[in-house]
């Protein structure tokens, strides 16, 4: 009984939609919503048959081999997925404290009148082009890094820790690059975790706040906990970011496919790899395996974002991060 | 309390002061001035609240005696939320908000050069008027006002969660899934989980922002005299919209109104028992027999 009458009032729905000019609407619309599955499906289609060479030739010790000589045609991915993550993850430790406080200081202790200015300059940071922070990278930081930084590490807690061992006179590396991409995604970080500090209730700070809390314990008790979930999304994005992030990171990472223990040598990541090689790719292979590399990137990029829009998509549901 | 000969006393027997010779002529007075024959414990004088240059309460001076409930009325609008949230600084994180003339708790002023506001809300519990329990096990949420700015070892905050639960009258029917989420209560639960949350600072006040407009007439009832309960050590404000509700639990009631400009002025305080059969102004008259409001 009930099914019927929905089912009837159902197609009366669908009836009067279809009705003066909706159905036109109706196509169009469906029709750009198809577009992008079909550019997705294509992507991967794309990258999955061009790779078909490199995936017969390594298979999946593509992932864990670390040679890549396009003159004897060994190719391994390992230092490029190696320097992929690495990098990202120095950015997001350097980017997620950075960005949350600023979210925090917007959101609670920024006086009404700079709220803003302030925050509008932290997102048009995220409009900065990235070969402009290359640019920024080669001619101001790197000098200023190998001066004060790495040149000084190296002489002291290098020689205990290989994580900062010399030498430095090169100048770009993974923590250059690390460093470089956290200025890149700390807009994205802050911009999220400001808004999802925005919506948590009144309520629950005035609780805290009765209970004779101070400033600090109502952002850290009742404030964090409560967007917790939303800011963990938001660093996810920035992962997402600095993953995929390609022309500052071929600029000042020094493009080497090769693991090292020191933060300050020369490294290379997916996306640089593919950018500075594939224009010169002379054999099948060498193209196969980039473009194999390729898709291995898409697929971490893929997890990343997926873990962030879950995330992200359980606060605007619930409106809570337990 | 110090200087102050009687600091317990139950309710409603005859003042004990004049027992104490020579410091008492000048708290008969004060008793005297308040017209109750209980000591002032907060105390508003010449209060005015604006949000921006908008006046919201203006001119209050109310007087809420010691271990009895005091409960503001009248329609919506007539700044009674706004006035008391000026009692305990609740304001202050508002920096659209002002507030001008003085409010006192033991005769000190709350808004005091050298007062801090956070001493003032431990020492003026609130409840507000959704429950907002925290998104934490029902233990936690009554610990948490422990677990910063005090000293307490486990095991004095446990047995303040136990005081404050019993206090609540929530203990038996939580005190087997203490680490159960306080979400998963029902409202009237949640509710006095945020009175034993407030009771487990050890207040000396309680503001009630009408507590159980989010409550079914069961839970209603329950909160009711649980507050006559705990009116026996703590001084009680409520803010109400419920007449029934002030006439049933309170023993002075203050009348508010809108005023002209909007903003929320008093027209009358006095005993409950008079305030609602023998009125002196026709507004609180109207009011109360439900010709406006």
């Amino acid at each position: 009984m009930r099914t019927e009458i929905s089912a009837d009032s159902r197609r009366i729905r669908l009836g009067r939609q279809l009705q003066h000019g909706d159905l036109i609407f109706w196509i169009v619309a469906l029709l750009f919503a198809v577009l992008v599955v079909v550019l997705l499906g294509a992507i991967i289609a794309v990258t999955w048959s061009g790779s078909a060479d490199a995936r017969h030739a390594f298979g999946w010790h593509f992932l864990t081999t670390t040679a890549w000589n396009p003159v004897s045609g060994q190719f391994g991915a390992l230092p490029a997925i190696y320097g992929t993550i690495v990098s990202s993850i120095i950015a997001l430790l350097f980017a997620a404290p950075l960005g949350v406080m600023i979210a925090i200081f917007l959101n609670s202790l920024c006086p009404a009148k700079l709220r803003m200015p302030i925050g509008m300059m932290v997102e048009l940071l995220a409009a900065i082009p990235s070969v402009v922070y290359g640019m920024w990278g080669i001619f101001v930081f790197i000098p200023f890094f190998r001066s004060y930084i790495s040149t000084p590490l190296s002489k002291t807690v290098g020689s205990a820790l290989p994580l900062f061992s010399g030498p430095v006179n090169v100048g770009r590396g993974l923590l250059v690059a690390g460093i470089i991409l956290a200025i890149m995604i700390l807009p994205t970080i802050a911009a999220i975790s400001r808004d999802v500090l925005a919506v948590v209730p009144n309520s629950q700070r005035e609780a805290m706040l009765a209970l004779g809390a101070t400033r600090w314990e109502v952002i850290r008790h009742a404030e964090l906990p409560y967007a917790r979930a939303g800011i963990v999304g938001g660093m996810m994005l920035g992962l997402g970011r600095a993953l995929g992030e390609t022309m500052a990171a071929t600029m000042v990472i020094g493009n080497t496919p090769k693991i090292h223990a020191s933060l300050f040598q020369p490294a290379t990541t997916a996306a640089s790899l593919i950018a500075s090689q594939l224009p010169n790719a002379n054999t099948d292979l060498h193209s196969s395996a980039l473009i194999y590399l390729a898709l291995v990137l898409f697929l971490i990029t893929l997890v990343a974002n997926s873990i962030a829009r879950a995330l992200v998509w359980r606060v605007s549901r619930t409106g809570s991060g337990a | 309390m110090e200087g102050m000969p009687m600091t317990i006393k139950p309710r409603g027997e005859p003042n004990l002061a004049i027992r104490f010779g020579a410091a008492t002529t000048r708290s008969l007075n004060e008793i005297a001035k308040a017209g109750t024959v209980s000591t002032i414990k907060l105390e508003t004088r010449h209060l005015s609240v604006k949000y921006r240059d908008f006046t919201a309460v203006r001119d209050i001076s109310l007087s809420f005696p010691e271990r009895q409930v005091s409960a503001l009325i009248g329609s919506s609008g007539s700044g009674k939320s706004t006035l008391l949230r000026a009692i305990n600084r609740m304001h202050d994180t508002n920096p659209a908000a002002s507030v001008e003339g003085q409010v006192l708790l033991d005769k000190q002023p709350v808004y005091g050069a050298h007062v801090d506001p956070i001493v003032i809300r431990r020492r003026i519990g609130m409840v507000f008027q959704r429950p907002n329990p925290f998104m934490k096990s029902i233990y936690d949420n009554v610990a948490y006002g422990l677990t910063f700015s005090t000293k307490l070892s486990k095991r004095e905050i446990h047995d303040r969660v136990e005081e404050a639960l019993r206090g609540a009258a929530l203990w038996d029917e939580v005190k087997d899934r203490l680490d159960d989420s306080a979400l998963a209560l029902s409202g009237g639960q949640q509710q006095r989980i945020c009175i034993a949350r407030a009771l487990a600072v050890q207040p000396e006040a309680l503001l009630m922002d009408e507590p159980t407009s989010a409550l079914d007439p069961i839970a209603t009832l329950r909160i009711e005299e649980l507050m006559r309960e705990l009116v026996k050590r703590y001084t009680i404000v409520i803010v109400t919209h419920n007449m029934q509700q002030a006439a049933r639990v309170s023993d002075i009631t203050a009348f508010m109104t809108m005023g002209s400009d909007r903003a929320g002025v008093l027209v009358e305080v006095g005993p409950t028992s008079r305030i609602f059969t023998n009125p002196t102004d026709p507004r609180t008259e109207d009011y109360i027999t439900g010709r406006v409001g």
